[in-house]
Order: C-alpha cells, then sequence, then structure tokens
C-alpha cells in the first residue's frame, strides 16, 4: 500500500510538472493590433524617429515579425515567411529536440547552406534555445561560431516574449532584445 | 576659436610643415617623369566633384545613356577605377567631409548654417605648404548666407567662382533662407577680397557657369603655372544637380534626354582642364581625382541612375554613397586598375598630405581619413580601409564592414519613413541592391558594426562634435583630463 501511494504521488508530482511546461504553439506576430491601433492616434516614424510607428529599431527576436510556432512532445518547430511569393520559395523552417539533444538547422540566404546547431533547456517555464552560427572570420578566413541564446516565454495566453542574446565577437559586443509577440 | 589663436594654430602647422617637409618623400617618384614645364617639387591637384551623380551616368562604369562620357571614360582608362569609392549621402555634408577629412557630424555642417571657420580644409593645408588654392564651381558648406562670413576666401581658398549654395536656386532665383526673388547670385572673390555679386544665377546661367568655371580654372592653373606654383584647383560642378540643364552648346545634343545633354557638357568641360593640363604640359605632375559629391539625383524629372544600385542621394543606400572614382597620377598610378577596395573621401586629404610630402592634416582634433596613398600606388593591395559610418546629419543609419552592410535604420527613399522596426543587414557582393536582409542568418556581424560604433564615439570624449549650427569663432570645450 505504502509503495502504491509513493508511486501514485511520484505519479502526480511528474504530471504536475508536466502541466508546467507551457505550449507556444500559435501563429504569432510583433506587427500591430489594428484594433490597438485604430484606437491611439497616429504616430509617424519619419527621419529622426526610426522604425515603425517610432519604435526605435531592433535586430528583433532573429525569426522574423509574423511566425508559426508548432509545439510537440519532443520539438519545436519555428517557421516563417522569408520570401514573396514570387520568389517561389518555402518558409523557413527551424526544428528544435526538446530532450536537451543538438538540432542542427540550415538555411539558403543566397550564401551557400548556412548552418546552426541549437540545444534546448527549460529553465521554469521558460525554453532556452541556444545555438551557434557558423561563419568565416572575416580576418582570419577560418571557421568561427556566433552564439544566439533565445529564452521564450509565455506572459499570457496570447502574448509571447522572445528575449535574445546575440554573443559578441571579435571584440564586439553583444546584443540583447527582447521581443514580444502577440497572437493571432 | 579667436582669429589670434587661429593664426597661432596656422604658424604652428607651418612650423610643423616645414620640418616634416624637409624630407623629399615625393622627389624619388619624379625623378622618371619628363621635366613638365613647372617646378617638380610638389605635384599639382585637380579635384573635380561633379553633383548628384550617380554610378550609372558613366561610361566607364556602365552608362544607361549610351556613349556621352568618351573624355572621363578615357580619364579612367588613364587612371585607376574605384567600385567601392564611398561618399556621405548629401551635398553639405559631403564636401565638408570631402574638404575636412573628417565626418561631417564632427563638423556640425548643415546647408542652412555651413560648417565654422575652425574647421581646416585641404586647401587651407595646402596653403601652408605654397600652395595656390582656387575653387570654381560650387561651395556649398558657408550657409545661407556665407558672403564675408563663412565664404571660400576663409577657408583656404585664394580664390574663387561660381554659386554659394546649390543649383536649385536658379529655378526661382531665391537664394536658400532668402525671400524675395532676385537674390540668387553667381559670385567670386577670394582670401582677403571683398566677395562680389556678379551675376543672377537663373535658369540661363545655370547652363553657363560650369563652363565658366571651367575657364576660370583653367586661367587659374595658367597663372599659377608660370609663376611656377604647384597648385590646388578644386572644380566642383554643379551638373547633374537639378534642374539638369545643359550649356547651350549641349542641350539636345545627345537625343537622350537632359541627363545624358549635361553629361555630356560636363564631360566636355572636363575635356577642358584635361587638355590644359596636357597643354600647360603638367599631366605627369598633376595628380587628377574626379568623384561625385554623393549619389544619384533623386528629383524627376531628373531622376539619375544609380546603376547597379538601389537608392538615391540622401540615403544611405548604395546608391546614395557610392559613387564612381576616377584618379590619375601618370608614373605613379597604374593605368587602367581597377580595384573594388573600400575608400572614403575623407581619405582624399591625408592621401594628398602623403603625395605632396607633408604632414599638412590637422592633429588638433579627430580625424578620420586614412592615407591610401600606398594602395593607389601598387604598393599594398588592400586599401587602409575596411570600414564606413554612414550618418544621415547627426543620425547614424548603417556601417559597411568589409563586403557587410548593416542598416540600424533602413530607409530605402529619400525622406520616406525608415521601413519597418527591424534593423537589416545585406552582403554587397551577394546582394548589391540591398534587398534581402540576412542578420538573421548572421548574427554575427553586428557585433562588429556595434563595436565600429563605439570605437567612433569613443573619441568624441576627447574631440567632441563640432554642434550643428554652431557660430563662429567656434573653440572646442576644454578636453577632459
Amino acid at each position: 500500500m505504502k509503495r502504491l501511494t509513493a508511486a501514485f504521488v511520484l505519479m502526480l508530482v511528474a504530471l504536475a510538472g508536466a502541466q508546467a511546461k507551457p505550449d507556444f504553439s500559435g501563429r504569432w506576430t510583433t506587427d500591430p493590433d489594428p484594433a490597438a491601433a485604430a484606437a491611439q492616434p497616429a504616430r509617424g516614424g519619419g527621419q529622426g524617429a526610426p522604425g515603425r510607428g517610432g519604435q526605435p529599431a531592433d535586430v528583433g527576436s532573429g525569426w522574423g515579425s509574423t511566425i508559426t510556432v508548432t509545439q510537440a512532445a519532443t520539438s519545436l518547430t519555428v517557421e516563417y515567411a522569408f520570401f514573396t511569393r514570387g520568389d517561389m520559395q518555402p518558409p523557413l523552417k527551424f526544428v528544435y529536440a526538446l530532450d536537451g539533444s543538438e538540432s542542427k538547422n540550415t538555411v539558403m540566404m543566397g550564401r551557400g547552406l548556412q548552418v546552426h546547431t541549437s540545444r534546448t533547456t527549460w529553465a521554469g517555464d521558460s525554453l532556452v534555445i541556444t545555438s551557434a552560427y557558423t561563419y568565416t572570420d572575416p580576418q582570419s578566413g577560418k571557421p568561427a561560431t556566433a552564439e544566439v541564446k533565445r529564452t521564450l516565454k509565455l506572459e499570457s495566453p496570447t502574448s509571447l516574449s522572445i528575449e535574445t542574446v546575440y554573443g559578441g565577437v571579435m571584440g564586439g559586443p553583444a546584443t540583447t532584445t527582447r521581443t514580444t509577440y502577440r497572437k493571432i | 576659436m579667436r582669429p589670434s589663436i587661429r593664426a597661432a594654430g596656422v604658424i604652428a602647422l607651418l612650423l610643423l610643415v616645414r620640418a616634416v617637409s624637409a624630407v623629399p618623400a615625393a622627389q624619388g617618384r619624379q625623378a622618371a617623369a619628363p621635366r613638365p614645364a613647372q617646378s617638380a617639387t610638389r605635384p599639382n591637384i585637380v579635384l573635380i566633384v561633379p553633383d548628384n551623380l550617380g554610378w550609372g551616368e558613366v561610361g566607364a562604369y556602365g552608362s544607361v545613356r549610351g556613349n556621352v562620357t568618351p573624355r572621363i571614360d578615357k580619364l579612367a582608362a588613364e587612371g585607376i577605377r574605384l567600385t567601392n569609392f564611398n561618399v556621405e549621402f548629401s551635398c553639405t555634408v559631403s564636401r565638408a567631409a570631402l574638404l575636412t577629412g573628417r565626418y561631417a557630424i564632427r563638423t556640425g555642417a548643415t546647408q542652412g548654417n555651413g560648417m565654422t571657420l575652425w574647421e581646416i580644409t585641404i586647401a587651407e593645408a595646402l596653403k601652408t605648404v605654397g600652395y595656390a588654392t582656387g575653387l570654381f564651381g560650387k561651395y556649398h558648406v558657408g550657409g545661407d548666407a556665407p558672403e564675408g562670413k563663412r565664404d571660400p576666401g576663409q577657408q583656404g581658398f585664394d580664390e574663387f567662382y561660381g554659386i554659394p549654395r546649390t543649383s536649385n536656386e536658379a529655378q526661382t532665383t531665391v537664394a536658400n533662407g532668402q525671400q524675395a526673388a532676385g537674390t540668387s547670385f553667381i559670385w567670386e572673390g577670394g582670401a582677403g577680397k571683398t566677395t562680389r555679386n556678379v551675376k543672377p544665377f537663373d535658369m540661363d546661367t545655370r547652363r553657363t557657369v560650369d563652363r565658366e568655371s571651367a575657364e576660370r580654372g583653367i586661367a587659374f592653373m595658367e597663372r599659377a603655372v608660370k609663376a611656377r606654383q604647384p597648385f590646388f584647383m578644386y572644380y566642383p560642378i554643379t551638373q547633374i544637380h537639378f534642374p539638369t540643364l545643359a550649356h547651350p552648346d549641349y542641350a539636345g545634343k545627345t537625343g537622350a534626354g537632359d541627363i545624358a545633354d549635361a553629361m555630356a557638357d560636363t564631360d566636355h568641360n572636363v575635356s577642358l582642364v584635361l587638355d590644359a593640363l596636357d597643354r600647360l604640359q603638367i599631366s605627369r605632375n598633376t595628380i587628377v581625382f574626379w568623384c561625385p559629391d554623393n549619389g544619384a539625383e533623386q528629383r524627376r524629372p531628373w531622376r539619375g541612375s544609380a546603376g547597379p544600385w538601389s537608392g538615391f542621394y540622401n540615403t544611405v543606400m548604395e546608391g546614395g554613397v557610392r559613387v564612381p572614382c576616377i584618379i590619375r597620377w601618370p608614373g605613379h598610378i597604374q593605368a587602367g586598375r581597377v580595384s573594388n577596395e573600400i575608400v572614403h573621401q575623407i581619405d582624399i586629404f591625408p592621401t594628398l598630405a602623403a603625395a605632396v610630402g607633408a604632414d599638412i592634416v590637422p592633429h588638433d582634433r579627430a580625424f578620420d581619413g586614412v592615407n591610401q596613398l600606398p594602395f593607389l600606388e601598387g604598393k599594398q593591395p588592400k586599401s587602409n580601409r575596411d570600414n564606413v559610418l554612414f550618418y544621415a546629419n547627426t543620425s547614424l543609419r548603417a556601417v559597411k564592414y568589409r563586403d557587410w552592410k548593416f542598416h540600424y535604420v533602413f530607409q530605402s527613399e529619400p525622406g520616406a519613413a525608415p521601413a519597418g522596426s527591424a534593423m537589416r543587414l545585406f552582403n554587397l557582393l551577394s546582394d548589391p541592391k540591398e534587398e534581402s536582409d540576412i542578420k538573421d542568418s548572421n548574427p554575427w556581424v553586428k557585433s562588429i558594426t556595434d563595436r565600429l560604433v563605439a570605437e567612433f564615439v569613443a573619441t568624441t570624449s576627447k574631440y567632441p562634435h563640432v554642434p550643428p549650427n554652431a557660430p563662429d569663432p567656434y573653440t572646442p570645450p576644454v578636453k577632459r583630463p
């Protein structure tokens, strides 16, 4: 009986832990909510006011402004349209394993196959994706890597925040951005 | 700066120059050249700067309007043709950068107010080593009312002729900053002379001012040769800035429109200057630069061509800041050479200083230009520059690092709102039109461009920028300990 009770408690704990993991699935955008924008006075973005709607420009999450996230038990898939319809190219698609194993993603942006490898970890209810992007050091001509760490967190069922830390290279500084997507 | 302090600075510069120029750096290179009709100790300099002239207007760069620039093309064949020559994005700031060897943001130059007399120009520097200096064409770094306040005579030019401001005044004859018609003039003057209005600058004189400037520039060169004095002839051509209306000799001549006519007109005026060098037997001892102030004219109906690049002047798209540049110096620069190495207009000042063999660049302020003479002479394969910062007046817009260009603010059309909230990255070899933002797949580049910006900004603690619209006399703040 004691063994059964302990097993039941363990199962409940495990279940509770599993339930704590958020599901990031959905279609998300950084574009302003049209309804909210309609209620706001118009804001121009002329010279000296960089960025749409007067917001300062930044490098974003590295995944584009409108993304589709599909979360399964063992993977997280992020897709976004980069090319225009006339380019006749599929959306960019990145798949990240959620079991801690290494994921490898490749894009073709006109400069050969560009590969980045990633690993994921959970930090409470946030998902951390750490990626290494390969490039050729322009000074030495040797292969090098740049680290990008993204932390995904659901602020609410309709609000996804992604903090992205772009590591510094060649004596340059790191950059941290925080991008908020709303569900559409 | 008070006049006495400025005079002391010039004297100090003169003493330094005399000490440095005792080393005859350029004399050895001159040995093989035939003896010119003029003193061979220092080369003459002809700096030809057309206005709002995009890459696609020149035959040697793949003109889109047919064969309308044969003489400029021949000049390209006689010298080096740079294919990654960078400039500031607009008239006044470009000319300020060119003349001072400093990014214009350091000078505080604005169209309405020009730049302070504290700035030391190429002309001022060359005068300290005995050059005759003349400006024939468009000035546009003296502000709205430069006469007697910020005119070329106060910035090192012995004599000048042309227009104080810019060409579009001809459409209304209203000088910038004025209200009444008939206030825009062609002027002339010089160091220690009273500036004089010669005649109205209107739609007729707009067509002829470049020819007149060339003729006066040639007369200036002839006088210098006669006096056996090395000279600096700055010929900032007003074409093909709008209104792009050619000399009557060329109006309608090409059958390819106003811009083609204006280019043919410009080509002719350039030929007048180059032929004069030949006639005076000084071509071998004269460095000729031909490089526009900024990229393609944008205003219709005289919309220019940026060739393979996107954008126009008043943007930092390549079409606005990457322009043709031809440099000829027989016996020093290999004829017919083409290079895609990065060079900037601010490099001309220190390069000329090296060419004349004198340390005439100022050392009491931040100075951004680098000496490109070893590269131009083929003594090293690479340029001494691998990056360029692009400001739109006081706003950082982009950084070029090697073949990469990172836009901190992306604006593809002049005057338009910046597009989107995202910074953008392009590789100029795989995407010369700056169309496909690839920062997401190349996240390392921004770290490098951020460092370059940080290094530039760090210099301002020792050498603060001259504030925009700063009045004369300007005195820099006391340096921090």
